[in-house]
């Protein structure tokens, strides 16, 4: 076995050492947001705060988390968040599926798909749309425009070609038509990457913000991304009178810094779960065989 | 006769068709119906007349666009800024996602995947202001330099340091995300190759270039052709947070740009022809990668 | 609440297939969004007077609080206004941030969707475009007819406010004024002068013997040469409070001419601050004192509350900002000795440094809105505390119980003492805060910095407000009149600024952060001259000088 030399086990070993330097350089920045997010509103202007919070207290996570609307946000934000993320697995993986055949019209298809991925019509055309279909203030308007994902669909039809067509033949002289060789032999033989374009597919809902804020005329219904722009965008800007109150709404970085991890922590919750099926590919490509 | 063939095919086909018909009707929807906007990169556009309505302009905003004393140093800080991006967040994912899975204990691995995945979610307005600090003259890095005896570095206010620190910083942040998409190409690599390859006395370099890479050539295909689709996308959150008068020269890309003539009053119309202008490009480069793939690998990317 | 796919959608869906194979988006029929609207217009129509029906876009960003179960649309606000002048404010939108209101002004205007009945606009472009969508009225008959006494004699004391909505001689718009009372004052560290035996700077020659002491003669007693002289942010270039808006640099160029800031000459026509001696004989003094050290070698990379941290941190001596750095970002956390002091004379020997503007929102009126009276009743109560009027309803404050509460026959603004908690009402306000006049804050706030006892609400009110802000107003009203630099061209950008504008304000900031960093020399300021006015700067300004000829008017 190759692991057994000397050579390799060097190599494990520095590989160890410069995976742990790495992580730790990636790691660094959020402690020190986590460290302002936690210190009093005086030091982080200061800029005083590194690793660990100076005058700790949490009056940047009360103002986001006492606010009346934040559950309600958070409960959109996973509603939309699931919604999202299922009917844009749906669409990505019949898609994908499709697309990975090959029958008469698959080049025209692939190229339509491509093609929205680079044109688009902009901000405006795009809401006159989703007015002009009554969409606004539901939460169709937050999933329906984005529902096509056209990079996971291109991934996933990749993934789906990396498939020995045999299996699927087989499943054909039995006589399963294309559903069932989609449900019963792609789909759980593509386990690692669904779980990936799913992860994708839900970090792009989460994150996203600036649809719940042009497709929501009512601020009691924003997501909780746009919820927590409104937090640190704040105040009412047309009076550009400038206020310092607002001044230092806007740039309390505590607040800030607060509100990109309240934002992230859901999905940093969910990810080691996605991860068990990507971390441990390897023995699934054994069970494969 | 002929017909007759076609239409039995479809016929047989028509599974196939229906299962991808819904994207079709969304994208037709909300990605082809609104690119109606995009005629007015051809207009003089007024919203008190609308699309249909407002004069046209011919070519009159692409040929400003070129006419611009700065057009091609702009063009030319996107292009050089973002082909690097796109080389660097391709090969360093798939270096790291390959160094990764050399890893045996199952513990670490994740706890190192996790890590490298965090920076993805900061923002570049709080990113711009960490690296003002780490970067400054008194900053953490020039501290460091100052022990081997060099000068402290402008990493901000030099161009070609600006440059560098732009496509470096962007990869901190962006490439443990992207390592989960090699991690999932790799977990679909039969074991038996590998068995296969070491009975032929292969090592566990020869092992992954003969093996694990060729089977993630695909993946690695259609994810920087795809790529190519942002070759005039240098990042505008990260360059306006980062850029000052003083990197202009090198610093400055298309989308900085055209914020700043919005600021001037620039028009709707000008800035869609931009963007459409970008599109072409784009456009055109993913048609010949795809081309190239097709002659010489007889592959379909997609 | 959930939500479900109606067969509404679902039928809209199919139709809007249909609508794409016809000519791609266009929901440009007005018909379809505001039928509820004309139902309401002709009721509206019947109505006797006293009853005004006001539709609003809102602003509710999560400073905006509420108490006992109220909301935008109904609160002690909107009863006030119901009760005093038969005002219903009917909320059509609202949204979370001042920027996505002026999104959502642009989205409706170019999708030909109905405006709100009035709303406000800070973007001059947008508002050209709102008034070339021929949607909004002229307000001078309504103006003559309706405004209060005291508002008319405002608006005629300082007649170029009407400048920005001014179209062929008729106001297409109502401006509103900037307090004009914290801009700008020198922040500097009486510890370090003390201990130097030195005197606040008045002129640049002594601004040079204290910054040279501040930072070479170890001020902060560390034995470390880790000391600037002043903060400044170049990031946005060399630029006044329009786009720097604290930590700036203006003051060195004095009176005659203010960076970025279009001002009178002496032959009454309009020229560029940019372009003009004066800025050179600045530039090279900023580029001296970058060499000496006296400056951060960061500040070019810095914006405001970067550059702003090296004086709170208490590294810095000087800083330049308006006198609600007070609050913000200075803190009560910095234990030394800074106070404010007039600003030194600039370059050509005269104090001087740029304004704020006088105005930077105006209302609009929707062209369908018949309630001007109505408005205009309202205007003038809740300008009641913009005027600074002891007799106003208002003055005490917004509504008691909410953000004040009358204890004694006097008003408390104690945050603890008032039940379920302190509101900002003024919020609730069509206008969202106060509308100020000029420099009214400025007197009550430098009364209370003299160390007058407060005597009305207002000097009461603000008596909360950190003492050193006060100090700095006393400090400010000095010489404010003679010093404040306004930008005189306020109208939307000419033709050739869309078109060359940037390439022109690129290249100057360029060139001047290159002279001040060493890279090119002071002279390179002539050469930059004259490539500014040939590239489009003489067609500007010609431009903007036909747009003030047609103006002033």
């Amino acid at each position: 076995m190759y692991r057994n030399t000397l050579r390799y086990r060097w190599f494990a070993s520095s590989n160890a050492l410069l995976l742990t330097v790495i992580s730790i350089l990636c790691i660094l920045p959020l402690v020190h947001v986590a460290a302002v997010s936690f210190s009093s509103s005086s030091a982080a202007t200061a800029n005083q705060v590194y690793f660990w919070p100076v005058g700790f207290n949490k009056e940047a996570y009360l103002r986001t988390l006492d606010n009346p609307l934040f559950l309600h946000s958070l409960v959109l934000s996973v509603e939309r968040t699931v919604a999202g993320t299922l009917l844009s697995m749906m669409l990505t993986v019949t898609a994908a599926y499709t697309l990975s055949r090959s029958f008469y019209g698959r080049a025209f298809y692939s190229w339509f798909f491509v093609f929205t991925m680079l044109f688009n019509g902009g901000l405006i055309p795009t809401y006159m749309v989703v007015t002009g279909l009554h969409l606004t203030n539901t939460l169709w308007a937050l999933i329906l425009p984005s529902a096509v994902n056209v990079f996971n669909t291109i991934l996933m039809m990749q993934f789906f070609r990396a498939i020995p067509k045999e299996l699927e033949e087989a499943a054909h002289i039995d006589g399963a038509g294309y559903l069932r060789s989609l449900t019963s032999i792609y789909l759980p033989l593509s386990l690692p990457s669904l779980a990936t374009l799913s992860l994708f597919a839900m970090v792009w809902h989460w994150n996203s913000w600036f649809d719940g804020l042009i497709y929501m005329t009512d601020y009691r219904q924003y997501p909780l991304a746009t919820f927590l722009q409104t937090i640190i965008q704040s105040g009412d800007m047309r009076n550009t009178n400038i206020d310092p109150g607002q001044l230092q709404v806007l740039s309390e970085r505590t607040v800030r810094s607060a509100q990109i991890l309240i934002g992230a922590l859901p999905i940093l919750i969910v990810y080691p779960f996605l991860q068990r099926f990507f971390v441990q590919g390897l023995t699934m490509g054994a069970v494969k065989e | 006769m002929e017909w007759k063939k076609g239409r039995i095919r479809f016929i047989r086909q028509l599974p196939l068709h229906l299962l991808i018909l819904p994207s079709i009707i969304c994208l037709l929807i909300f990605n082809y119906a609104p690119m109606a906007g995009l005629l007015m990169a051809f207009q003089d556009y007024k919203p008190r007349l609308g699309i249909l309505h407002s004069p046209w302009a011919g070519l009159a905003h692409f040929r400003y666009m070129f006419s611009y004393p700065d057009s091609v140093q702009v063009i030319y800080n996107t292009l050089l800024i973002a082909s690097l991006k796109i080389v660097a967040n391709t090969v360093v994912p798939i270096v790291f996602a390959l160094l990764l899975n050399e890893v045996r204990t199952v513990v670490f691995k994740r706890f190192v995947q996790t890590f490298v995945y965090l920076p993805h979610f900061l923002s570049w307005v709080i990113l711009g202001g960490i690296l003002t600090d780490v970067l400054g003259n008194k900053g953490i890095v020039n501290n460091l330099l100052s022990f081997t005896g060099a000068d402290p570095i402008f990493f901000l206010g030099d161009g070609t340091w600006f440059r560098i620190t732009v496509i470096i910083s962007d990869v901190w942040k962006e490439f443990g995300f992207s390592t989960i998409i090699y991690l999932a190409a790799m977990s679909g690599i039969n074991m038996a190759l590998y068995e296969a390859a070491e009975i032929d006395g292969a090592g566990r370099f020869k092992q992954t270039l003969h093996v694990t890479l060729p089977a993630m050539v695909p993946v690695i295909l259609v994810v920087s052709t795809l790529a190519l689709g942002n070759i005039l996308n240098a990042g505008f959150d990260q360059i306006f947070n980062l850029y000052n008068p003083l990197v202009y020269r090198e610093g400055d890309i298309i989308d900085t740009f055209v914020y700043r003539v919005g600021l001037m009053g620039g028009s709707f119309s000008f800035a869609t022809a931009v963007g459409l202008f970008k599109s072409a490009v784009s456009f055109v480069l993913i048609v010949v990668s795809y081309r190239l793939a097709y002659r010489f690998g007889n592959y379909r990317i997609f | 609440m959930k939500k479900r796919i109606t067969r509404k959608t679902s039928i809209a869906l199919i139709a809007g297939l249909a609508l794409l194979t016809a000519a791609g988006c266009s929901s440009s029929d007005p018909n379809s969004n505001s039928s509820s609207n004309q139902n309401e217009q002709g009721s509206n129509g019947n109505s006797t007077k006293g009853e005004a029906t006001i539709t609003l876009g809102r602003v509710v960003g999560s400073d905006n609080q509420f108490k006992n179960g109220e909301s935008i649309e109904d609160n002690v606000h909107t009863r006030w206004a119901k009760e005093r002048f038969g005002i219903n404010f009917k909320v059509d939108w609202t949204v979370g941030t001042g920027e996505a209101y002026s999104t959502r002004l642009r989205l409706l205007l170019n999708s030909n969707d109905k405006l709100p009945d009035v709303f406000t606009l800070s973007d001059p472009t947008l508002e050209n475009q709102v008034v070339d969508s021929g949607k909004v009225m002229s307000i001078d008959e309504a103006f003559d007819k309706y405004a209060s006494p005291r508002i008319k004699e405002l608006y005629a004391q300082y007649p170029e406010i009407w400048n920005t909505v001014t179209y062929d001689g008729k106001h297409y718009g109502l401006p509103t004024f900037n307090a004009n009372s914290s801009f700008s004052v020198l922040w500097i560290r009486q510890d370090w002068l003390d201990k130097l035996g030195l005197k606040a700077p008045k002129t640049i020659e002594e601004m040079e013997t204290v910054m040279d002491a501040f930072v070479n003669k170890d001020p902060d007693g560390n034995g470390v040469k880790d000391t600037i002289g002043l903060s400044v942010s170049l990031k946005k270039g060399v630029s006044a409070v329009k786009d720097t808006y604290m930590v700036s640099s203006d003051f060195i160029f004095g009176k005659k001419a203010v960076p970025t800031y279009w001002t009178e000459a002496e032959d009454g026509t309009l020229q560029y601050g940019s372009i003009q001696p004066t800025v050179k004989q600045g530039l090279a003094k900023l580029s001296e004192w970058m060499s000496k050290g006296y400056l951060d070698k960061d500040a070019g990379v810095q914006d405001e509350a970067k550059a702003a941290e090296s004086f709170v941190q208490g590294k810095s001596g000087m800083v330049f900002g308006p006198t609600w750095m007070a609050t913000y970002p200075f803190n009560a956390d910095m234990k030394f000795d800074y106070i404010p002091v007039p600003i030194p004379a600039g370059v050509d020997g005269n104090m001087g440094f740029g304004s704020e503007p006088q105005s930077s929102v105006r209302f609009y009126f929707n062209k369908d809105f018949k309630y001007m009276e109505a408005f205009f009743n309202y205007l003038d109560a809740i300008m009641g505390p913009g005027f600074y009027d002891p007799e106003s309803e208002l003055a005490n404050g917004w509504a008691e119980g909410y953000d004040y509460v009358m204890v004694n026959g006097e008003p408390v603004y104690d945050h603890d003492k008032i039940p379920g908690g302190w509101i900002d009402v003024k919020k609730y306000s069509i206008y969202g805060n106060d509308i100020q006049t000029p420099k009214k804050e400025l007197e009550v706030m430098a009364k209370l910095g003299q160390g007058i006892k407060p005597e009305t609400p207002y000097e009461k009110y603000f008596s909360a407000r950190p003492k050193k802000w006060a100090d700095a107003a006393a400090v400010l009203q000095t010489y404010i009149d003679d010093a404040a630099v306004y930008d005189q061209f306020t109208g939307p950008p000419t033709k050739t600024m869309a078109q060359k504008g940037e390439l022109l304000r690129k290249m100057e900031n360029e060139t001047f952060l290159k002279i001040i960093y060493g890279q090119e020399s002071p002279d390179s300021f002539d050469s930059f001259v004259k490539k500014w006015k040939s590239s489009g700067g003489d067609e500007i300004t010609k431009e903007v000088n036909d747009w003030y000829q047609a103006v002033k008017k």
